[in-house]
């Protein structure tokens, strides 16, 4: 909804809703609703991922403790800094403060690079190890480990697939498929994300929003928190519960 | 009915002519051309998948390979059949009533100047059409023969352009999405003053819970797609068995969309027969509660059945019945929509021009459908009728017979208000009666042919079918033409139809109470609703 | 209507908390069960108990006793207004009239903002602390549980439903809600066919 300031400095609403407010009030429901589809989308990953956790245990616990718990715990700790910025960013708009706004988008899109960066060490070194998704895995050490733990576990708690050392080394890198898919989605979130924090960035720039008109942001201010949302769970889903 | 304080204008100045040239309509945020735009390219491809509907049709004329009257192979046969699917499907029956009637009307019939966001209207479309270019260009690079269902291990092993289709069927997830979303803030927001939601038309209430599911199933089916690509681009193994991988995961995955999917068809279609059963009897609907209140029902429940797909497919027992009997659940609202559909008849002063002939086909022809649905929902009887012709019939019955007859009693219906113009009556219902017998004609058979243990999808038959299968055939011809005397009336109503007055049915819903074709603004001056839309006495 | 959005809400958020309690046998018959019974509950309320409520707005409203109760029953006597003469009475889920009226978007001052954060990175800091000791099973629990209280502090506050209008909320909840459908019917059929490992 470009809505352009009139030499007036006042905004004026779209001409089939009946006030700025109406105007807010129906974009922020769209946004809602579009947010809804975004967590059934990876909610769907989630589901399959807690199914394949159950059935295939020991994969996911040596899984992961490949990924490196420290740098996801600075990853986590930068996207709920970046959320916060974000909330800031809104903040200045609503108190019509375009420079500090600015500055809170500004840091908000440093996070999401410092995230991006993060990531970019992590998929280089698991590339690096061959620890990647199916057809292109080539770490046996990875599958030695699984047979290891398993041989380690109590019999009774064996199931029929567990017990079948060849098939879990052919497996094991379903883990790796499941942490690539999901962790590269999210990825790709955030870089949208990022893309359209800089626009509204530069909108704020512009003095294109004020605390009467301040929509776009607020909107994106969703889609990053849902972003971050998503991070929250995935963090101790992929990194820690092993 | 509904109060318009404001004198009829005499319908010049209207949306087809507010502006001039191509680009206008382009670049247009007006939801009366997006809708005219919709019309067109969901008829194109309409049009493209009956095609390749009277080639499936051709191809099982004759059970043998060697006595195929089209001679082809059976991966070419695959490939008309998923063609078929994926258009009729993904292109023309899941858009189709929401995006072109949904589009046109849905303000109007709020009294509103636009849907809630306009220039996502318009980018839903482009992303639509994306996404059918991308599915029809499949058809260039690799084609498809997994079936519109896009089963594994098959669609990750074959070597047809799969990442390209599901690309295709995303990216129209997409803008099915952005248009639902579009709807339920519309509906939620832009009602005229005095309408309640205890006002609205029941179409709009259709259009309402179609949206609501559009929104919560679509997403699965997206991150289903993309898991195939992943799958088939990474090796991940989450669908393969040899990696690890369930099938059977990808079928709950998929028919978690898929089911609440064929409500998304039919739901918009029940709402069309709202408006056009209670028009023509000019009876206020029976039950307008009821019939409100099972939409959403209709579209809560239709979440909790898609087990059903999946009785033989190696599920466990304890699902297969607790889907089994979910699914038995959805048949009541559906029930009571149709008692009060008869129920609105009786007593009422029936008046059988083509929409209403249309109606009443769909009344038969969808009971007919409901009720074999109801017989494979059974269990026991599903573990026969599964994978055979009855399951192929049933669909049509519900899909064609229900939700194509909607549509094309909708179109005749909202024909006048869209183009100002009124169809040829003796057309229309000539349309009807080849439409309604062909039908018939074809899918009855079917419906013969899999009691009798005949599978679907198989190119080679057992001669002894191949009668039934000949009837089917002569039936599509009956079907194909029906389709296009329709086209021809809607073509003959544009060039040369009698010009439509505001109200040429007699209707009392908002939409009839502004000029056709509507003004730019839909209405000259935002009306108040004072009273309940079927107030015909 | 309202009264469905008013309640929906609360039923979802029991469902969804007690699905992973009760296990996945039971969930789906408790979810089917609920769904159908607050939709038949509702529609019923909406429809057949409109006499009910007058007779008890009346009665009220008669014995002077009203006191806490004027509110509701004013509430109440609009939402039966609306239903049979709604021409009378604006809905308030039309913001029809203000054609200048912008109501004050509620805004959270920053040492809130500044508080959530700290909860933020402190539930950061106890979720990688729990992961260090090994309660077995109870690890993925704990960990869930504690990621939703993060969740619900950043809707709350960074994403403001806790100020926002309860629709959005709903729309939320749905979301979430139809997503343990899809948990809670899949794993009905994998774990009841497949044998799960008890080491989760």
């Amino acid at each position: 909804m470009s809505i352009v300031k009139t030499e007036d400095g006042h905004f004026h609403h779209a001409h089939h809703f009946n006030s700025l407010s109406h105007q807010y009030d129906s974009a922020k429901q769209g946004v809602w609703l579009f947010m809804v589809t975004e967590i059934l989308m990876f909610g769907g990953l989630f589901v399959a991922y807690l199914i394949y956790k159950s059935l295939y245990a020991p994969i996911f616990h040596v899984g992961s403790s490949y990924l490196d718990w420290r740098l996801g715990s600075i990853n986590t700790v930068v996207l709920i800094t970046s959320s916060f910025t974000m909330a800031l960013g809104i903040y200045f708009n609503q108190k019509n403060k375009p420079k500090q706004a600015v500055i809170a988008l500004a840091l908000t899109i440093l996070c999401a690079l410092a995230f991006m960066v993060i990531k970019y060490f992590e998929y280089s070194h698991k590339i690096h190890l061959g620890l990647v998704p199916g057809k292109y895995f080539t770490n046996t050490e990875f599958q030695n480990k699984v047979a290891e733990y398993i041989s380690n576990m109590p019999i009774e708690s064996l199931t029929p697939a567990l017990s079948d050392a060849n098939l879990m080394k052919k497996i094991a890198p379903l883990y790796f498929g499941f942490y690539f898919v999901m962790t590269g989605l999210h990825g790709l979130h955030v870089v949208i994300g990022a893309c359209l924090i800089f626009w509204v960035m530069v909108k704020t720039a512009k003095g294109q929003f004020g605390a009467e008109y301040y929509t776009p942001v607020e909107g994106v201010g969703l889609f990053w928190h849902i972003v971050d949302l998503i991070w929250i769970y995935l963090f101790p889903l992929l990194y820690l519960v092993g | 009915m509904s109060q318009s304080t404001a004198h009829v204008a005499t319908g010049q100045d209207n949306y087809l002519n507010h502006e001039k040239g191509i680009w206008s309509w382009l670049s247009t945020v007006d939801h009366k051309r997006i809708a005219v735009m919709y019309l067109v390219s969901v008829l194109t491809f309409f049009l493209v998948g009956g095609i390749f509907a009277l080639l499936v049709r051709g191809a099982l004329f004759n059970a043998l390979p060697e006595n195929k009257i089209i001679q082809i192979t059976p991966d070419v046969y695959n490939q008309f059949m998923s063609y078929h699917g994926i258009i009729m499907v993904f292109m023309v029956i899941v858009p189709g009533i929401p995006a072109i009637f949904g589009n046109f009307l849905l303000p109007v019939m709020l009294g509103a100047k636009d849907v809630a966001f306009p220039r996502l209207n318009l980018a839903s479309y482009y992303v639509y059409m994306a996404g059918a270019a991308l599915a029809v260009g499949t058809l260039f690079v690799g084609k498809i023969d997994t079936g519109w269902t896009f089963y594994t291990p098959y669609s990750i092993k074959t070597s047809t352009s799969v990442v390209m289709a599901v690309l295709a069927a995303f990216t129209m997830g997409m803008a099915s999405i952005l248009t639902g979303l579009n709807f339920i803030v519309t509906t939620h927001k832009l009602r005229a003053p005095g309408q309640t939601m205890n006002k609205i038309p029941l179409f709009v209430w259709a259009i309402y819970a179609t949206s609501i599911i559009q929104i919560l199933a679509t997403p699965v089916l997206g991150i289903t797609l993309l898991l195939i690509g992943a799958e088939r681009a990474l090796g991940v193994g989450i669908f393969d068995p040899n990696l690890g991988g369930d099938p059977v995961l990808f079928q709950h995955f998929f028919w978690f969309y898929s089911h609440p999917a064929v409500y998304i068809m039919i739901l918009p279609a029940m709402g069309i027969i709202s408006e056009l059963i209670s028009t023509f009897s000019r009876k206020t609907i029976f039950g307008y509660t009821a019939i409100a209140y099972s939409s959403l029902a209709i579209a809560a429940v239709s979440f909790l059945v898609w087990g059903h797909h999946m009785f033989v497919s190696g599920q466990s027992e304890f699902a297969g019945i607790l889907f089994s009997v979910i699914t038995m659940l959805v048949g009541v609202p559906t029930a009571i929509k149709l008692f009060n559909w008869i129920s609105t008849m009786y007593k009422g002063s029936v008046r059988l021009d083509t929409p209403m002939l249309y109606a009443i086909g769909f009344l038969f022809l969808f009971t007919i459908g409901g009720l074999t649905g109801v017989w494979l929902a059974s269990t026991g009887m599903d573990v026969h009728f599964h994978d055979t012709y009855f399951v192929v019939a049933h669909f049509h019955y519900v899909m064609v017979g229900g939700v194509l007859m909607a549509f094309t009693g909708g179109l005749f219906f909202w024909f006048p208000k869209m183009f100002g113009k009124m169809t040829n009556d003796t057309l229309g219902r000539l349309s009807w009666v080849f439409v309604f017998t062909g039908f018939n004609v074809t899918f009855f058979p079917q419906f013969i042919l899999g009691a009798l243990g005949m599978p679907r999808r198989y190119f080679e038959y057992h001669p002894a079918y191949e009668p039934l299968n000949q009837i089917s055939t002569v039936g599509s011809w009956l079907i194909g033409l029906g389709f296009v005397i329709a086209l021809v009336a809607i073509i003959h109503g544009l060039l040369s139809g009698e010009k439509a007055g505001a109200n040429p049915w007699g209707s009392k819903t908002l939409e009839w109470q502004t000029p056709s074709p509507p003004p730019h603004d839909n209405f000259p001056i935002t009306p108040t609703v004072t009273a309940g839309p079927y107030e015909y006495r | 209507m309202e009264l469905f959005i008013q309640y929906s809400l609360y039923i979802i958020s029991c469902v969804c908390i007690f699905v992973p309690f009760f296990g996945f046998g039971l969930g789906p018959p408790v979810i089917i069960g609920t769904a159908v019974s607050v939709f038949a509950g509702n529609a019923y309320a909406l429809i057949a108990q409109k006499g009910i409520l007058k007779n008890f707005i009346k009665d009220k409203k008669d014995s002077g006793q009203s006191g806490g109760l004027v509110p509701v029953l004013e509430e109440a006597q609009k939402l039966i207004d609306g239903i049979e003469n709604p021409g009378s009475v604006m809905k308030k889920e039309g913001h029809h009239g203000d054609e200048h009226g912008e109501h004050h978007h509620h805004i959270i001052p920053i040492p809130v903002y500044v508080g959530v954060l700290l909860v933020l990175l402190i539930g950061t800091v106890i979720t990688v602390a729990v992961a260090q000791v090994d309660f077995g099973a109870m690890n993925t629990v704990i960990a869930i549980l504690v990621a939703t209280i993060k969740a619900a502090f950043v809707l709350a506050f960074f994403m403001h439903l806790k100020y926002d209008n309860m629709l959005n909320r709903v729309i939320f909840g749905s979301g979430f809600f139809f997503l343990m459908l899809l948990i809670a019917f899949s794993a009905a059929d994998i774990f009841t066919r497949a044998n799960v490992v008890k080491t989760f």
